[in-house]
């Protein structure tokens, strides 16, 4: 699929597919609408009664509540610190037909996952295995509606005497359900077959009873039978627990104004999400992301594209110029769709609180089937919940930014940062001092970083927008149930990863060690040969994080003579290359590995950054005076700002962008200008930066602006990586678009050095 | 020993310290209940509690203060002290020690955020240690509490000079990764303090909360140190003051747990006393319900500077563990009050956007409101009222205190009125009314947003300021009934003296029920009660009146929660421990969640020793009626802001409304320190127990 490169090509829009095309089989499942139900099965598609409001607003908060409760019950009963801590779970209550009503406060790419799932069952079970009352199903097909396999969905539809009243779901992820990798995140999947089973909805629970043959074949595949076990009866438990508050609920205020409520809730969700995209133009943004190696040993770099297109009211997504499918980079529609669809919610109505459905409403996809973010059965889809996904909550959220900053001050104050691209965890694995096979998927990945937004800077070890509850685990709660040593967990300095206008938040670094163990493996480790966390609107992007193993070290003989390493790097011992895709490898006693959990992008030119905001970070001794100087042009003597070194600094700065030519200063953008971004706007029909004209709109400003490119790893000193690394870095480029004026930063792109500049913003 | 033993005491007292008002309550032993109020008197706590005691004992039990404190059986304080350190962050300046690797641990915060769909309102976490002084020591210890790097005394000492004398450290902190399993490393760095520096308050974490997780136990041992000496000061001041005036008893303090702990003993745990004030108003609210056969009750307290509300479900006071404080995770158990700021001081303002706001600022008791005429300029939540005609400026606290009305009128004109463009009454009214909603949103908070129908429950409504507001909120939320306590004003300060002595002790075990042995949890148990008893004996108590509960945290391995449940220390046989989480387990979680196949653990021992306090008896009276008429003490123009109407309203006085009285709104009752509104259609009454009713 190439990628469409000029205005009119943008402008039109892939067509809509025949009903059947998306059949869950072949293809990824998209759903007919209005989805398709046997006549034999009884819906209750009433609109519901009347309510007055203060029972609207209870039943509504019941509904919600029921929710939450039944999320906070998962957290209790689960076993698994990645369903627990890291809230990689959702719980959601839907309408007879399988619409979201709410979404609750955890992983929120699973935003359209049950919707997906149960529209499978009404459209392909009702008539075959038949849907009655104290059935559950489950399933965690990528090709029907789950995000990856170890997200395994228990659906279960709530009757009212015989007639189907609505769903109550959740889905968690269970720490192995097999495949060639322990921990199920199949690096070295070539396709669907190395991978954990997918299975397509089957009922497990059939009139009230557990189907024991099936649970034993779920049990059979996972390496941790224990612990699916008690996660899958607590999934059972939880949406026991909730269908008997739903019927409660029903009982006490009846079907009628439950059902009122639930589709009150949708609309009322759908008319919010419509009067705010009425302040932004028609137009279509796109944004790119990139992966490095489809599987181990392969060295090319692929591309993912989002396009976002607003007409009118309502949102039309397609993923024109993402590379054809490969290896086991690839995801399904249920994780783009979810992904997409999170990236939105949380930008534009957060206020409603997972009340969602609505929204969905106005988001069209349209995909094309076969490329890597829409995969055809049996691209592998197994590591996607560490990479392929987050990419594309990355460009959603970024895709979303640059649509915002077309609208007025109230679309604008909704952009949200630039989040990490990838789930840069480990997942380690092994015999525990017991003799027991454990699997530990590295949950602190949660302490994420929030990216700079158009007022305020990001947050230091902020989480993700796309796991709002998520929390991080303490040292001591992995020590204590699994054989590791944790020697340090730091944040990163503040520097040129992340800096901008208003900086994007810090990451982390982590180093461990096994300790009093038998064998271990590392199953699970992504390093970056070159940053994938681009920024929109002139931020430089978020850290490049490489992944570094020594074998051998002198780690025990340190610890021996009093000493607590501070870095892997100051350790003796021999250098494990981690390339991007790797397949596990064994780490002995004495071996130390360390994460690199990167600061997040941040927002606009950070020569524009003020002044005292640098020597904050200063102060807080999260930045050094040499790099406040290297990296914002701020000269800081004796605690404070030199004002006049400083603009000397910039101005310097801005000048070498400019090729040496003198920067002219800011100016006032002419009465009537709409504005675009940070300092680009459009007047009279061209883009206008600073007083210089870039051009016609229906060109890119891209071609006119002063461009100026680097390799991916000469951004600045930060974005260094290890020689191993240095092939795959040199063929991405960080290109700058400059105004020719003042020598500020429009924008910013990471791309491939083969591919001309993207042209993201084409408006109507 | 403060309340069993015999003697010639006849009273208990109760001072709840608020931001804004000091409340003193004392209980006689023939149930009656005198109360006073005044201004509390930040920096010198102890003068203005002596000013209200004096109050009390001469105007309304005619004797002299040295007399009453004499025959006083029981004094109890809660305190907004550290309650008020933590939210302003105001305290000492902590030096830290962490182990090597762990500098950021309070910046990392688990990652920092709220639990909220919305990441537009996520901001950093305040530093509670600025980041120059928490040093590392080259030092650690694993899972199992096997040394790996020891700690030597030379490095422990550098630190700790870094810290006090390079960064000027006024207090210390110290928590060091597995210091639960192996303390000798803090105790180490704890003895060269107290050498050196023998004054310096000291937290560690091994002696603070010695439990499982770093983060939380950090985070509770530096708020510990960060109120440390504020808290000694207080009780020292305080205890100078009493016992100069003639108390003999030692005193107590409310915890945040909902029991009272000697005051000596709350110096060295200053964290405990967070919420200390408001816990006594639930407490006592919930000893109202039982006199009431009430197990739903939702409580709403409005005072001085914030508004508080609880919920009491089946009789029961919620209570949140691992509670957050300010936005901090600690380790603490406290009773789950949640709290706005909307009080009687709150300011109205106007922001950006035009729109008149109210709170959470306010005025605090200095300068306070614009009609208290100390120099506040700025409208509030009182001056509102006063301006409305609710409040008889000539009756403010029964006449004790003077307010003007034509201050409040300025004010609100000044900063409301004028730059919306709205008559002052108007203003008054918004004022009036979004202070109403604020609180119904709070209401809303804690019932329906947690499932709740509060439609099932009944108000207990107290605080100062409450009563011109509980029936509108009330109302909001379809709450039929508001019970406001005779001494509604002063009730958390009463409901201190309901209140058991109460000592807490967890420590982490980490036992593998069926995998390990026993003995080291028999042991720790054993200590820990031993430790229980001989505290409280220590504290007065005879054995008798001592109750012991040993509870574990269990919890199938790998879980981040634990179930608490009982244990018998003398039957702690694996299997039937074990056999015994399974069986609560699915009690609580449902039939077949608990899989036999898997691990228990239990986390912590917990032991709670109480001792069991003397409550002041409760007085029913006759109902006789009387005529409301002949409480009529005359008329006043009110602007009801609810129905948007100027009227001329009957007031009525409390002193001539016995037992059985009843009254239909709109009206005003005017108690002597607090003011009620009757709305239009509600009804009011006196009940047998001199309490007012309010059906709304």
């Amino acid at each position: 699929m190439s990628t469409p490169t000029h205005t009119d090509e943008i402008l039109e829009l892939p067509q809509a597919r025949e009903q059947g095309f998306w059949d869950g089989v072949a293809r990824s499942y998209i759903p007919a609408q209005p989805p398709v139900v046997p006549e034999g099965l009884a819906l209750d598609t009433s609109k519901g009664t009347d309510v007055d409001p203060v029972t609207h607003e209870v039943i509504r908060y019941a509904l919600m509540a029921m929710n939450f409760e039944h999320s906070a019950l998962l957290q209790r009963l689960c076993v698994s610190p990645i369903t627990m801590l890291t809230r990689d779970l959702q719980t959601s209550v839907l309408t007879e037909v399988g619409d979201l009503v709410f979404l609750g406060p955890n992983l929120q790419y699973f935003s359209n996952s049950h919707s997906l799932s149960i529209k499978y069952i009404l459209e392909r079970r009702a008539d075959t295995v038949g849907i009655a009352p104290g059935d559950m199903f489950v399933s965690n097909d990528p090709y029907v509606g789950a995000p990856h396999q170890p997200d395994t969905a228990l659906l279960t539809p709530v009757f009212l005497d015989d007639e189907l009243y609505c769903w109550v779901a959740n889905t968690l992820h269970y720490s192995d359900l097999g495949g060639s990798t322990p921990g199920s995140f199949c690096l070295d999947a070539i396709d669907a077959f190395q991978e954990p089973l997918s299975w397509p909805p089957v009922k497990l629970i059939e009139g009230g009873r557990l189907r024991e043959d099936v649970f034993e074949l779920f049990r059979r595949q996972s390496r941790l039978p224990g612990a699916v076990e008690m996660d899958m009866r607590a999934a059972i438990a939880g949406n026991e627990a909730t269908q008997t508050k739903m019927l409660g609920l029903v009982g006490r205020y009846g079907a009628g104004a439950v059902k009122r409520v639930m589709r009150g809730t949708l609309d009322g969700g759908e008319s919010l999400f419509v009067e705010r995209l009425q302040s932004i133009p028609d137009g279509t943004w796109s944004q790119r992301g990139y992966a490095e190696s489809a599987l181990p040993g392969d060295d090319a770099i692929y591309t993912y594209q989002i396009n976002l297109t607003k007409q009118g009211d309502r949102l039309i997504v397609d993923n024109r110029g993402t590379d054809p499918q490969n290896g086991s980079i690839n995801i399904t529609y249920a994780a783009l769709s979810g992904a997409v669809l999170a990236a939105i919610t949380a930008s534009m109505t957060p206020d409603l609180a997972g009340a969602y459905g609505g929204v969905y409403r106005r988001v069209e996809f349209r995909p094309e089937p076969g490329l890597l973010n829409c995969a055809e059965y049996p691209g592998a889809v197994s590591p996607s919940g560490a990479t392929t996904t987050e990419v594309h909550l990355h460009l959603a959220v970024c895709v979303v930014a640059k649509m915002l900053s077309c609208g007025d001050a109230a679309a604008r104050e909704l952009i949200l940062g630039p989040c990490i691209p990838h789930w840069y965890c480990t997942i380690c694995g092994g015999v525990d001092r017991a003799g027991n096979p454990w699997i530990f998927p590295n949950t602190n990945g949660m302490m994420g970083a929030i990216g700079g937004m158009p007022e305020r800077d990001g947050v230091d070890a902020g989480g993700h927008f796309w796991i709002p509850e998520g929390v991080a685990n303490n040292c001591e709660d992995v020590e204590a149930q699994f054989p590791l040593l944790i020697l340090y967990r730091t944040l990163l300095n503040v520097g040129a990863d992340g800096a901008g206008r208003h900086r994007g938040g810090l990451g982390f670094v982590e180093g461990a060690m096994s300790w009093r163990a038998g064998a271990a493996q590392v199953a699970l480790a992504l390093g970056d040969s070159f940053t994938k966390g681009a920024a929109p609107f002139g931020s430089n992007p978020g850290s490049v994080a490489p992944f570094i193993a020594r074998h051998r070290t002198d780690v025990l003989e340190r610890l021996a003579t009093g000493e607590v390493p501070a870095r892997v790097h100051e350790l003796s011992g021999q250098v494990r290359p981690v390339e991007a895709k790797v397949a596990p490898f064994d780490v002995q006693e004495g071996d130390v590995w360390e994460f690199l959990y990167p600061s997040a992008g941040g927002f606009g030119d950070p020569l524009r950054r003020d002044t005292e905001a640098v020597r904050a970070d200063v102060d807080l001794r999260l930045l050094d005076e040499p790099t406040a100087e290297r990296v914002y042009g701020v000269v800081i003597r004796n605690g404070s700002v030199d004002a006049q070194a400083t603009a000397r600094a910039r101005l310097e700065a801005r000048s070498q962008r400019l090729g040496g030519a003198e920067p002219a200063e800011e100016v006032a953008p002419p009465p009537g200008a709409e504005r675009v971004g940070e300092l680009l706007f459009v007047v009279d029909g061209r883009w206008w930066c600073n007083g210089a004209d870039l051009g016609a709109v229906s060109q890119s400003y891209k071609d006119a602006a002063v461009v100026r490119e680097f390799p991916a790893r000469k951004i600045a000193p930060e974005f260094e990586v290890p020689e191993y690394a240095h092939a795959m870095a040199d063929r991405m480029v960080f290109r700058e678009f400059v105004c020719p004026r003042t020598g500020f930063r429009i924008d910013t792109e990471l791309a491939r050095a083969d591919q001309p500049p993207l042209q993201d913003i084409v408006l109507r | 020993m403060d309340d069993l033993q015999p003697g010639n005491g006849h009273f208990h007292i109760g001072v709840d310290i608020g931001g804004t008002f000091t409340d003193v309550v004392v209980s006689s032993s023939t149930g009656e209940l005198h109360r006073a109020k005044g201004l509390t008197t930040h920096g010198e706590y102890g003068r203005g509690i002596v000013d209200v005691l004096e109050l009390v004992a001469e105007r309304e039990l005619n004797m002299p203060l040295p007399d009453l404190l004499a025959r006083t059986d029981s004094f109890v304080n809660g305190t907004t002290i550290v309650t008020n350190a933590v939210a302003e962050l105001r305290g000492s300046r902590v030096g830290l020690l962490v182990t090597k690797g762990t500098h950021d641990t309070l910046r990392i915060a688990r990652a920092p955020r709220t639990n909220d769909y919305d990441m537009h309102t996520q901001v950093p976490l305040p530093d509670l240690v600025g980041r120059e002084a928490i040093v590392e020591v080259e030092e650690r210890v694993d899972y199992s509490g096997r040394v790996v790097v020891p700690l030597t005394r030379e490095r422990a000492e550098a630190a700790l000079r870094y810290v006090v004398e390079e960064q000027g450290a006024e207090a210390l902190a110290v928590c060091l990764l597995w210091s639960f399993q192996n303390p000798a490393h803090e105790q180490l760095i704890g003895d060269l303090a107290r050498d050196i520096y023998p004054d310096m308050f000291l937290s560690l974490s091994c002696e603070v909360y010695p439990v499982h997780r770093e983060y939380e136990r950090m985070v509770t041992t530096v708020l510990n140190s960060f109120c440390g000496d504020a808290v000694a000061d207080y009780v020292d001041g305080l205890a100078r003051e009493l016992r100069g005036r003639g108390l003999e008893v030692p005193f107590s303090l409310m915890q945040s747990i909902g029991g009272r702990i000697p005051a000596a003993q709350a110096k060295a745990r200053p964290i405990s006393l967070v919420n200390s004030g408001p816990v006594g108003g639930v407490i006592g609210a919930q000893s109202l319900g039982q006199n009431y056969a009430l197990d739903r009750i939702i409580t709403a307290d409005m005072g001085g500077t914030s508004f508080d509300c609880a919920l009491i479900d089946r009789g029961k006071v919620g209570l949140a563990h691992r509670a957050q404080l300010n936005r901090f995770l600690t380790g603490l158990s406290l009773v789950d009050i949640s709290a706005i700021g909307a009080g009687g001081g709150s300011i109205a303002w106007v922001d950006d956007r035009g729109m008149p706001r109210v709170g959470p600022r306010s005025a605090g008791s200095i300068p306070g409101p614009a009609c208290y005429g100390r120099g506040g300029t700025e409208p509030t939540v009182t001056d509102a009222s006063v301006a409305l005609g609710f409040i008889d400026p000539d009756y403010f606290l029964a006449g004790a205190m003077h307010v003007d009305r034509e201050l409040a009128q300025q004010a609100i004109a000044r900063h409301v009125a004028e730059p919306v463009g709205w008559s002052d009454m108007e203003a008054a009214a918004a004022i009036w009314t979004i202070v109403v909603q604020n609180m119904s949103g709070a209401v809303r908070a804690v019932s329906i947003e947690k499932g709740h129908d509060p439609r099932e429950f009944t108000m207990v409504q107290y605080g100062g300021a409450c009563a011109l507001f509980s029936a509108a909120i009330a109302r909001n939320l379809s709450i039929g009934r508001v019970i406001i306590p005779a001494n509604a004003s002063t009730f958390s300060a009463g409901g201190l003296s309901h209140a058991d002595n109460r000592r807490t002790y967890v420590r982490t075990v980490n036992w593998n029920v069926l995998r390990d042995s026993p003995a080291h949890v028999r042991d720790t148990f054993t200590e820990l009660a031993e430790e229980a008893h001989s505290d409280l004996e220590a504290d007065g108590f005879p054995p008798q009146a001592i109750d012991i509960t040993l509870e574990g945290d269990f919890k199938f391995l790998g879980q981040a929660f634990e179930v608490t449940k009982p244990v018998d220390v003398e039957a702690l046989e694996p299997q039937a421990v074990y056999d015994s989480f399974v069986d609560t387990y699915e009690a609580i979680y449902g039939e077949d969640t608990a899989w036999e196949g898997f691990d228990v653990m239990l986390l912590n021992c917990r032991v709670t020793g109480i001792g069991r306090t003397e409550k002041p008896p409760l007085r029913r009276l006759s109902v006789g009626g009387g005529d409301p008429e002949r409480a009529r003490k005359g008329e006043r123009e009110v602007y009801m802001p609810d129905v948007r109407r100027q009227a001329m309203l009957a007031v009525y006085s409390d002193e001539q409304l016995g037992p059985g009285a009843r009254l239909s709104g709109p009206a005003i009752v005017e108690v002597r320190d607090t003011t009620i509104y009757v709305p239009v259609d509600a009804a009011f009454a006196v009940d047998e127990y001199a309490n007012y009713i309010l059906e709304v």
